[in-house]
Protein backbone atom coordinates (compact mmCIF):
# COMPACT_ATOMS: atom_id res chain seq x y z
CA UNK A 1 0.00 0.00 0.00
CA UNK A 2 1.58 2.74 -1.19
CA UNK A 3 1.43 6.18 1.39
CA UNK A 4 -0.11 9.38 0.22
CA UNK A 5 1.53 12.57 -1.04
CA UNK A 6 0.55 15.30 0.58
CA UNK A 7 2.62 18.47 -0.19
CA UNK A 8 5.31 19.13 -2.06
CA UNK A 9 6.74 22.48 -0.50
CA UNK A 10 9.86 24.82 -2.19
CA UNK A 11 10.68 22.91 -5.81
CA UNK A 12 14.33 22.51 -6.53
CA UNK A 13 13.55 21.14 -9.90
CA UNK A 14 10.37 19.03 -11.24
CA UNK A 15 11.88 15.89 -10.30
CA UNK A 16 13.41 16.72 -6.71
CA UNK A 17 11.24 18.71 -4.40
CA UNK A 18 13.20 19.94 -1.63
CA UNK A 19 10.67 19.28 0.95
CA UNK A 20 8.45 16.15 0.96
CA UNK A 21 5.39 15.16 3.18
CA UNK A 22 3.97 12.83 3.51
CA UNK A 23 1.98 10.27 5.36
CA UNK A 24 3.13 6.63 6.19
CA UNK A 25 0.44 4.16 7.88
CA UNK A 26 1.04 1.65 10.36
CA UNK A 27 0.50 -1.17 8.31
CA UNK A 28 3.23 0.04 5.81
CA UNK A 29 6.70 -2.12 5.41
CA UNK A 30 8.94 -0.32 2.55
CA UNK A 31 6.86 2.61 1.18
CA UNK A 32 9.01 3.74 -1.63
CA UNK A 33 9.14 7.87 -1.32
CA UNK A 34 9.63 10.13 -4.33
CA UNK A 35 13.20 11.22 -2.76
CA UNK A 36 16.20 10.07 -4.38
CA UNK A 37 19.38 10.62 -3.26
CA UNK A 38 22.37 11.59 -5.20
CA UNK A 39 25.66 9.82 -3.94
CA UNK A 40 26.96 11.71 -0.86
CA UNK A 41 23.37 13.92 -0.50
CA UNK A 42 21.43 13.90 2.74
CA UNK A 43 18.28 14.39 3.89
CA UNK A 44 16.55 15.40 7.37
CA UNK A 45 12.94 12.68 8.25
CA UNK A 46 10.73 13.92 10.96
CA UNK A 47 8.20 12.60 12.06
CA UNK A 48 4.94 13.62 14.22
CA UNK A 49 1.94 11.66 15.24
CA UNK A 50 1.12 8.37 16.85
CA UNK A 51 -0.14 4.89 15.79
CA UNK A 52 -1.59 2.31 17.93
CA UNK A 53 0.92 -0.90 17.89
CA UNK A 54 -1.08 -4.20 17.52
CA UNK A 55 0.72 -6.26 20.12
CA UNK A 56 0.47 -8.73 23.13
CA UNK A 57 2.97 -6.68 25.08
CA UNK A 58 1.79 -3.88 27.66
CA UNK A 59 4.98 -2.12 27.19
CA UNK A 60 3.00 -1.80 23.80
CA UNK A 61 -0.66 -2.32 23.49
CA UNK A 62 -2.92 0.07 23.70
CA UNK A 63 -0.99 2.99 24.20
CA UNK A 64 -0.71 5.80 21.56
CA UNK A 65 3.03 4.91 19.76
CA UNK A 66 5.53 8.09 18.57
CA UNK A 67 8.02 7.43 15.95
CA UNK A 68 10.14 6.71 18.95
CA UNK A 69 8.30 3.34 19.11
CA UNK A 70 8.23 1.24 22.13
CA UNK A 71 9.84 -1.48 24.17
CA UNK A 72 9.54 -4.57 22.53
CA UNK A 73 11.73 -6.58 20.09
CA UNK A 74 10.89 -6.30 16.56
CA UNK A 75 12.81 -6.81 12.87
CA UNK A 76 14.96 -3.62 13.19
CA UNK A 77 17.17 -3.17 15.94
CA UNK A 78 15.29 -0.71 18.00
CA UNK A 79 12.20 -0.07 19.58
CA UNK A 80 8.94 -1.72 18.30
CA UNK A 81 6.73 0.36 15.71
CA UNK A 82 9.15 2.86 15.65
CA UNK A 83 9.89 5.00 12.21
CA UNK A 84 12.32 2.92 9.96
CA UNK A 85 14.02 3.95 7.27
CA UNK A 86 16.49 2.70 4.20
CA UNK A 87 18.12 4.37 1.36
CA UNK A 88 18.52 2.37 -1.84
CA UNK A 89 18.78 -1.26 -1.21
CA UNK A 90 20.96 -0.40 2.36
CA UNK A 91 20.22 -2.14 5.73
CA UNK A 92 17.21 -0.85 7.22
CA UNK A 93 17.97 1.22 10.81
CA UNK A 94 15.30 3.20 12.90
CA UNK A 95 14.86 6.83 12.28
CA UNK A 96 12.35 7.57 15.49
CA UNK A 97 11.03 11.18 15.60
CA UNK A 98 14.30 12.41 13.39
CA UNK A 99 17.02 11.55 12.08
CA UNK A 100 19.20 12.21 8.69
CA UNK A 101 20.22 9.83 5.77
CA UNK A 102 22.34 10.16 3.19
CA UNK A 103 22.42 8.70 -0.69
CA UNK A 104 22.73 7.24 -2.96
CA UNK A 105 19.35 6.10 -3.67
CA UNK A 106 15.62 6.24 -2.66
CA UNK A 107 14.18 6.90 0.84
CA UNK A 108 11.91 3.80 1.61
CA UNK A 109 9.93 4.16 4.88
CA UNK A 110 8.34 1.41 7.03
CA UNK A 111 7.06 0.70 10.74
CA UNK A 112 9.47 -1.62 12.93
CA UNK A 113 6.98 -4.33 12.76
CA UNK A 114 6.97 -8.32 11.13
CA UNK A 115 5.89 -8.42 7.99
CA UNK A 116 2.92 -11.17 9.07
CA UNK A 117 1.98 -8.53 12.16
CA UNK A 118 1.32 -5.41 10.39
CA UNK A 119 -2.12 -6.00 9.61
CA UNK A 120 -3.17 -5.03 13.07
CA UNK A 121 -1.54 -1.57 13.61
CA UNK A 122 -3.51 1.23 13.16
CA UNK A 123 -3.13 5.61 12.54
CA UNK A 124 -0.03 7.47 10.72
CA UNK A 125 2.95 8.79 10.93
CA UNK A 126 2.78 12.64 9.75
CA UNK A 127 6.26 12.38 7.87
CA UNK A 128 8.61 15.38 6.43
CA UNK A 129 11.65 14.87 4.58
CA UNK A 130 13.67 17.90 3.82
CA UNK A 131 16.81 16.94 1.07
CA UNK A 132 20.18 18.71 0.59
CA UNK A 133 20.55 18.95 4.76
CA UNK A 134 24.50 18.70 5.22
CA UNK A 135 25.45 15.93 7.58
CA UNK A 136 26.75 17.13 10.88
CA UNK A 137 30.48 15.05 10.51
CA UNK A 138 32.54 14.37 13.65
CA UNK A 139 35.55 16.63 14.61
CA UNK A 140 38.73 15.78 13.17
CA UNK A 141 40.74 13.66 15.95
CA UNK A 142 44.14 14.92 16.98
CA UNK A 143 47.09 13.89 14.40
CA UNK A 144 49.16 11.05 15.52
CA UNK A 145 52.20 11.98 13.24
CA UNK A 146 51.46 15.52 12.62
CA UNK A 147 53.39 17.30 10.01
CA UNK A 148 51.02 20.52 8.92
CA UNK A 149 48.45 22.46 10.02
CA UNK A 150 45.16 24.30 8.43
CA UNK A 151 46.73 28.09 8.89
CA UNK A 152 43.21 29.25 7.31
CA UNK A 153 40.28 29.26 5.20
CA UNK A 154 38.33 31.58 3.69
CA UNK A 155 34.54 31.85 1.86
CA UNK A 156 35.46 33.17 -1.84
CA UNK A 157 31.81 34.90 -1.86
CA UNK A 158 31.79 37.24 1.73
CA UNK A 159 35.55 36.91 2.09
CA UNK A 160 35.20 35.56 5.25
CA UNK A 161 36.89 33.32 7.63
CA UNK A 162 34.81 29.76 6.34
CA UNK A 163 36.01 26.08 7.94
CA UNK A 164 32.56 24.66 7.31
CA UNK A 165 33.40 24.74 3.65
CA UNK A 166 36.32 22.16 4.55
CA UNK A 167 36.21 18.25 5.28
CA UNK A 168 39.61 16.06 6.15
CA UNK A 169 38.77 12.65 5.08
CA UNK A 170 41.37 10.17 7.36
CA UNK A 171 41.36 6.62 7.39
CA UNK A 172 38.04 6.35 5.26
CA UNK A 173 36.03 8.59 7.53
CA UNK A 174 35.35 12.20 6.59
CA UNK A 175 36.06 14.89 9.11
CA UNK A 176 34.89 18.48 9.93
CA UNK A 177 38.22 20.86 11.18
CA UNK A 178 38.79 23.44 12.76
CA UNK A 179 41.60 26.61 12.72
CA UNK A 180 44.95 25.21 13.10
CA UNK A 181 43.93 21.52 12.54
CA UNK A 182 46.77 19.46 12.60
CA UNK A 183 47.07 17.47 9.46
CA UNK A 184 48.68 14.16 9.09
CA UNK A 185 50.20 12.04 5.99
CA UNK A 186 47.49 10.41 4.11
CA UNK A 187 44.70 13.12 5.37
CA UNK A 188 42.81 14.27 2.54
CA UNK A 189 41.64 17.71 2.70
CA UNK A 190 38.83 18.55 0.20
CA UNK A 191 37.35 22.08 -0.27
CA UNK A 192 34.05 23.10 -1.36
CA UNK A 193 32.19 25.15 -4.57
CA UNK A 194 33.25 28.57 -2.37
CA UNK A 195 35.86 27.75 -0.10
CA UNK A 196 39.79 27.96 -0.25
CA UNK A 197 42.37 27.39 2.33
CA UNK A 198 45.91 27.56 2.95
CA UNK A 199 48.29 24.59 4.95
CA UNK A 200 51.23 25.37 6.70
CA UNK A 201 53.98 22.44 6.92
CA UNK A 202 56.43 22.33 10.03
CA UNK A 203 59.25 22.29 7.38
CA UNK A 204 58.08 26.15 6.12
CA UNK A 205 56.43 26.38 2.97
CA UNK A 206 52.41 26.99 2.55
CA UNK A 207 50.14 25.28 0.18
CA UNK A 208 47.03 27.18 -0.96
CA UNK A 209 44.00 24.73 -1.86
CA UNK A 210 41.52 26.00 -4.46
CA UNK A 211 37.34 25.86 -4.71
CA UNK A 212 36.29 22.38 -5.70
CA UNK A 213 39.77 20.87 -5.20
CA UNK A 214 41.03 18.25 -3.25
CA UNK A 215 44.79 17.17 -1.89
CA UNK A 216 46.54 14.86 -0.27
CA UNK A 217 48.95 14.80 2.57
CA UNK A 218 51.77 12.36 1.08
CA UNK A 219 54.63 13.19 3.17
CA UNK A 220 56.65 15.69 5.63
CA UNK A 221 57.13 17.98 3.22
CA UNK A 222 54.75 16.54 0.08
CA UNK A 223 50.85 17.01 -0.91
CA UNK A 224 49.40 15.14 -4.04
CA UNK A 225 46.83 17.42 -6.13
CA UNK A 226 44.09 15.20 -6.70
CA UNK A 227 41.99 17.56 -8.52
CA UNK A 228 41.38 21.34 -9.08
CA UNK A 229 43.81 23.84 -8.20
CA UNK A 230 46.68 23.56 -5.63
CA UNK A 231 48.99 26.66 -5.20
CA UNK A 232 52.35 26.19 -3.33
CA UNK A 233 54.44 29.05 -1.74
CA UNK A 234 57.98 27.89 -0.61
CA UNK A 235 59.81 29.46 2.16
CA UNK A 236 63.36 29.95 3.13
CA UNK A 237 64.46 26.64 4.18
CA UNK A 238 67.30 25.70 1.27
CA UNK A 239 67.02 22.27 3.13
CA UNK A 240 63.60 21.08 2.84
CA UNK A 241 62.35 21.99 -0.43
CA UNK A 242 58.19 21.22 -0.88
CA UNK A 243 57.14 18.37 -3.54
CA UNK A 244 53.62 18.33 -4.88
CA UNK A 245 52.22 16.01 -7.25
CA UNK A 246 50.27 16.87 -10.24
CA UNK A 247 47.71 14.14 -10.84
CA UNK A 248 44.93 15.67 -12.02
CA UNK A 249 44.87 19.22 -10.84
CA UNK A 250 47.19 22.43 -11.68
CA UNK A 251 49.88 23.52 -9.57
CA UNK A 252 50.40 27.19 -9.43
CA UNK A 253 53.93 28.52 -7.75
CA UNK A 254 54.29 31.67 -5.67
CA UNK A 255 57.40 33.41 -4.76
CA UNK B 1 61.13 78.82 -44.54
CA UNK B 2 60.13 78.67 -40.59
CA UNK B 3 56.80 77.65 -41.50
CA UNK B 4 58.36 74.43 -43.54
CA UNK B 5 60.46 73.59 -40.40
CA UNK B 6 57.84 74.27 -37.96
CA UNK B 7 55.49 71.48 -40.05
CA UNK B 8 58.31 69.24 -39.89
CA UNK B 9 58.60 69.52 -36.56
CA UNK B 10 55.19 68.95 -35.74
CA UNK B 11 54.76 66.08 -37.89
CA UNK B 12 57.92 64.33 -36.69
CA UNK B 13 56.11 64.50 -32.94
CA UNK B 14 53.01 63.52 -33.60
CA UNK B 15 54.22 60.43 -35.57
CA UNK B 16 56.90 59.97 -32.75
CA UNK B 17 54.10 60.43 -29.96
CA UNK B 18 51.45 57.44 -32.42
CA UNK B 19 54.71 55.23 -32.55
CA UNK B 20 55.07 55.68 -28.78
CA UNK B 21 51.57 54.70 -27.97
CA UNK B 22 51.77 52.00 -30.27
CA UNK B 23 54.67 50.50 -28.67
CA UNK B 24 52.91 50.84 -24.75
CA UNK B 25 49.67 49.22 -25.41
CA UNK B 26 51.95 46.39 -27.26
CA UNK B 27 54.12 46.27 -23.77
CA UNK B 28 51.09 46.11 -21.56
CA UNK B 29 49.27 43.03 -23.07
CA UNK B 30 52.58 41.24 -23.34
CA UNK B 31 52.54 39.67 -19.84
CA UNK B 32 55.81 40.34 -17.65
CA UNK B 33 58.84 38.02 -17.61
CA UNK B 34 58.99 35.43 -14.46
CA UNK B 35 61.25 33.27 -15.56
CA UNK B 36 63.05 30.95 -17.69
CA UNK B 37 63.13 27.02 -18.64
CA UNK B 38 67.00 25.93 -17.67
CA UNK B 39 66.79 22.15 -18.03
CA UNK B 40 64.62 19.63 -20.26
CA UNK B 41 64.90 16.01 -20.90
CA UNK B 42 62.10 16.03 -23.63
CA UNK B 43 61.26 18.71 -25.69
CA UNK B 44 58.70 16.93 -27.55
CA UNK B 45 56.69 16.18 -24.45
CA UNK B 46 57.23 19.80 -22.38
CA UNK B 47 54.49 22.39 -23.69
CA UNK B 48 53.53 26.01 -22.36
CA UNK B 49 50.57 27.45 -22.92
CA UNK B 50 51.21 31.62 -22.71
CA UNK B 51 47.52 32.37 -21.22
CA UNK B 52 44.69 29.64 -21.09
CA UNK B 53 43.11 30.70 -24.24
CA UNK B 54 46.32 30.36 -26.22
CA UNK B 55 48.19 27.66 -28.56
CA UNK B 56 50.27 25.43 -26.63
CA UNK B 57 54.03 25.59 -28.25
CA UNK B 58 57.18 23.15 -27.42
CA UNK B 59 59.08 24.41 -24.78
CA UNK B 60 63.17 24.31 -25.00
CA UNK B 61 66.19 25.53 -22.78
CA UNK B 62 66.19 29.02 -22.48
CA UNK B 63 62.04 29.68 -23.36
CA UNK B 64 61.36 32.36 -21.41
CA UNK B 65 58.51 32.19 -18.99
CA UNK B 66 55.63 34.67 -18.70
CA UNK B 67 53.62 35.92 -15.79
CA UNK B 68 50.32 33.23 -15.92
CA UNK B 69 51.72 30.54 -18.28
CA UNK B 70 50.82 26.83 -18.01
CA UNK B 71 53.48 24.22 -18.27
CA UNK B 72 52.03 21.11 -19.77
CA UNK B 73 54.14 17.94 -18.95
CA UNK B 74 53.67 15.18 -21.03
CA UNK B 75 54.78 11.53 -20.32
CA UNK B 76 57.84 10.80 -19.21
CA UNK B 77 59.50 14.35 -19.74
CA UNK B 78 61.16 16.46 -17.03
CA UNK B 79 62.13 19.98 -16.61
CA UNK B 80 63.69 22.91 -14.42
CA UNK B 81 62.61 26.00 -14.08
CA UNK B 82 64.03 29.47 -12.37
CA UNK B 83 61.22 31.47 -10.99
CA UNK B 84 61.30 35.05 -9.79
CA UNK B 85 58.93 37.61 -9.10
CA UNK B 86 58.93 40.78 -10.05
CA UNK B 87 58.75 43.82 -7.91
CA UNK B 88 55.82 45.08 -9.68
CA UNK B 89 54.26 41.87 -9.55
CA UNK B 90 52.17 41.24 -6.05
CA UNK B 91 52.97 38.42 -3.77
CA UNK B 92 49.53 36.89 -4.06
CA UNK B 93 49.55 36.36 -7.68
CA UNK B 94 50.30 32.78 -9.03
CA UNK B 95 53.59 33.21 -11.04
CA UNK B 96 53.19 29.97 -13.21
CA UNK B 97 51.08 27.06 -13.55
CA UNK B 98 52.51 23.54 -13.57
CA UNK B 99 49.93 20.64 -15.11
CA UNK B 100 50.64 17.14 -16.27
CA UNK B 101 49.08 16.07 -19.30
CA UNK B 102 46.12 13.32 -19.50
CA UNK B 103 47.01 10.26 -17.93
CA UNK B 104 50.38 11.56 -16.42
CA UNK B 105 51.40 12.64 -12.84
CA UNK B 106 54.58 14.34 -12.10
CA UNK B 107 56.40 15.48 -8.96
CA UNK B 108 57.18 19.37 -8.54
CA UNK B 109 59.78 20.12 -6.47
CA UNK B 110 60.55 23.51 -5.18
CA UNK B 111 63.53 25.24 -3.63
CA UNK B 112 63.95 28.73 -2.59
CA UNK B 113 67.28 29.99 -2.50
CA UNK B 114 68.33 33.91 -2.99
CA UNK B 115 67.92 33.82 -7.03
CA UNK B 116 64.13 32.71 -6.39
CA UNK B 117 62.56 29.95 -7.40
CA UNK B 118 63.98 26.33 -8.33
CA UNK B 119 61.32 24.11 -9.64
CA UNK B 120 62.41 20.58 -10.43
CA UNK B 121 59.29 18.91 -12.24
CA UNK B 122 60.26 15.36 -12.79
CA UNK B 123 57.46 11.57 -13.20
CA UNK B 124 56.08 10.43 -10.89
Amino acid sequence: MVGLLLTTLPARGASSPKTVKLSVPASTMWMKTPVKLAAGESASITATGTISYGSGDPACQGIPITADGCAEAAPVPGPAGALVAKVGAGKPFVVGRSGTVTGPGTISLGINDWETELGNNTGTFAVTITRGVKPRLPDLPPATAANARLFSAQSTKSRATNYGGVTVTRDGQRYRVTANAALQPGDVITTDDETVLALEFGIGGRVSVGRNSSIRIVGDREVESLGGTTVATPQSHLDHPLEIQTNGGILGIRD
Amino acid sequence: MLTRRLLIACLTLVLALACGSTALAGSAKKPKLVGTVTAISDTKNVKIRLTPTSKAVKAKVGTRIRLGATVIMGKGATATLRLKRPASVPKTRDLVYVKSARGTKHTSTLTRDAKGILVKIAPS
